[in-house]
C-alpha cells in the first residue's frame, strides 16, 4: 500500500503498520515527577524504589514500540474522575500491567504533525488507588 | 481539500460517532455501523475513514477504532505540561 511507504515522515493509513516504527511516549506532569524522584533516589545511592524505576522505563520501552501494547479499558469501567483530570476520551484509556499488581493508565493521541504517541496519565503502585480511577 | 470533496457533514458525523463511541469496533464493523447512519456508499464511508486516519483523529487498534485527536482544552493542558521521553 503507498501509505506504508510514508511511514517515516507519517503515520500510516493501513492498519498494524503504527506498529512498526519507534513513536514517543509522553509522561504526564505527574509520573514525570514520580519517575524523576525515582532516578534520583537511585542516583543518592538508594535502591528503595529501582523496581518502581525499572518497571516504568519497561513501560515506556514497551510502548514506543507499540502503543497499543496494552489492554483497552472498556469505557463503562473508567471512571468521570479520570476523563476530569486528564480530558480523555472515554474510548481511549489503555492499562498495562508492569507487575502483578502496579499498573500503568495511558491513552494514545496524534499531535498536529500526524504523529503518533502514547501519554502515560498514572502509575499506580497500589491496587486500591487503581480502582478509584478504573471500576472493576 | 479532502473534506470538501467528501462532505464537510459527513465528515463530523463520522467524528462525532467515533468519538461517542463506548465498545470497541473493528473497520469493518464501523463501516457497516456508518453505512445507513449516513446513507452513503461502503467505498465513500471508507474515504472518510481514510481522511480521518490520515488527518490523526482516529486510529485503527488490535482493540479497535479510536479517537487520537487531542481537541480536548484539558487534554491538551495536559499534553503540554507533560513531558516526552
Amino acid at each position: 500500500m503507498d501509505l506504508c511507504r510514508q511511514l517515516q515522515t507519517k503515520r500510516s493509513s493501513c492498519e498494524g503498520c503504527f506498529r512498526m516504527i519507534e513513536h514517543p511516549v509522553e509522561l504526564s506532569e505527574e509520573v514525570e515527577e514520580l519517575f524523576n524522584s525515582f532516578e534520583d533516589e537511585l542516583n543518592k545511592g538508594s535502591h528503595q524504589s529501582e523496581k518502581e524505576y525499572k518497571a516504568i522505563k519497561k513501560a515506556i520501552q514497551l510502548l514506543k514500540t507499540n502503543p497499543d501494547y496494552g489492554d483497552k479499558i472498556p469505557a463503562k469501567r473508567v471512571s468521570d474522575k479520570l476523563v476530569e483530570d486528564f480530558g480523555v476520551n472515554k474510548n481511549n484509556v489503555w492499562r498495562l500491567e508492569i507487575s502483578a499488581d502496579w499498573r500503568v493508565i495511558y491513552t494514545i493521541l496524534s499531535s498536529g504533525e500526524v504523529k503518533l504517541f502514547a501519554l502515560i496519565l498514572k502509575t499506580f503502585f497500589s491496587h486500591k488507588d487503581y480502582e478509584n480511577y478504573v471500576f472493576k | 481539500m479532502d473534506e470538501e470533496v467528501i462532505g464537510i457533514k459527513e465528515v463530523k458525523k463520522v467524528e462525532d460517532f467515533i468519538k461517542s463511541l463506548e465498545r470497541e469496533l473493528s473497520k469493518e464493523e464501523l463501516i457497516s455501523e456508518l453505512k445507513p447512519i449516513l446513507n452513503e456508499s461502503e467505498s465513500k464511508v471508507k474515504h472518510i475513514l481514510a481522511y480521518l486516519e490520515r488527518s490523526g483523529k482516529i486510529l485503527f487498534t488490535k482493540a479497535g477504532v479510536i479517537w487520537t485527536c487531542v481537541d480536548n482544552y484539558k487534554l491538551k493542558e495536559v499534553v503540554a505540561r507533560g513531558v516526552f521521553v
